[in-house]
């Protein structure tokens, strides 16, 4: 019951945030709605029994990529642009499109049976060796290629982003 | 065991934070803010893996997570290197002036 409370308050908070982030002309404070968006979906990782997850949300996204973006809205002149018209002649359409696709996602989606064939993994399993043990031995051995993978990929954005944000090459 | 919370309730949480992220994406002008509502649907995307790994009781859908929040960290590092180095020929963050390819 309190976890269900808990859910729908963070449910309602991501919602509304994420619709103030989209919706602000001061970039600023849509970053920080972005903040309050990446706090909230953290808590509901942790209501879905995903703390290691949850713990990365905050470090990756709260930390790393919206200090980001504070970064870029600070280095640009960005506030002399929010006086310019923020949205397109077919914003209305677009719009229009967009919540008719989330509708037909709600009401297929919530009314679907989602069955399917059980993993192992079961929620005494978790609670007996801890989240982040089961999430990590699941990542270094069935998942050890695409992990690897994954560094990879990190490699190569840093030089990339290097590279082009370089004066000159 | 029973969970505690209802798999249709964090797919629909999911599919509400995809579509004012799909909004934003396709109304916002600036080049900025189309990036921050792309986050937003990536958030929806791991919101949803992450409710399936606890339905199906399956690690799988998190280690996926792991990998969506590399793959978002990368994006976003490249993302605004590009927008610094467009920044530089043309002052304008507006998505309908980024046609420096064009002649």
């Amino acid at each position: 019951m309190v976890e269900k409370v808990v859910f729908l308050y963070c449910a309602c908070a991501c919602a509304v945030s994420a619709g103030m982030m989209i919706s602000r002309s001061n970039l600023l404070h849509g970053v920080l709605w972005m903040l309050t968006f990446f706090i909230h979906v953290a808590g509901i990782f942790l209501l879905l029994n995903a703390e290691f997850i949850a713990a990365l949300q905050i470090m990756v996204y709260a930390g790393a990529i919206l200090v980001l973006y504070l970064f870029l809205i600070m280095l640009l002149d960005v506030q002399g642009l929010a006086a310019q018209r923020q949205s397109h002649g077919s914003a209305p359409v677009a719009s229009l499109f967009a919540g008719v696709m989330g509708a037909l996602m709600l009401v297929v989606l919530t009314r679907a049976d989602f069955g399917g064939s059980h993993g192992v993994v079961t929620a005494a399993a978790v609670a007996k060796s801890g989240n982040v043990q089961v999430v990590a031995r699941e990542l270094f051995t069935t998942y050890l290629l695409p992990f690897e993978v994954a560094s990879l990929i990190l490699l190569v954005a840093m030089v990339g982003a290097i590279l082009l944000a370089k004066k000159r090459l | 065991m029973e969970a505690a919370i209802p798999i249709h309730w964090s797919i629909g949480l999911s599919a509400v934070i995809f579509a004012i992220g799909a909004v934003g994406v396709l109304t916002r002008r600036n080049m900025i803010q189309v990036f921050m509502a792309l986050e937003l649907m990536l958030n929806a995307v791991n919101i949803n893996l992450v409710a399936f790994s606890q339905h199906l009781e399956s690690m799988t859908g998190q280690v996926f997570v792991l990998f969506v929040i590399t793959v978002a960290a990368a994006e976003a590092a490249m993302a605004l290197a590009i927008i610094v180095a467009f920044y530089r020929n043309k002052p304008t963050l507006n998505v309908d002036e980024f046609n420096l390819l064009k002649w």
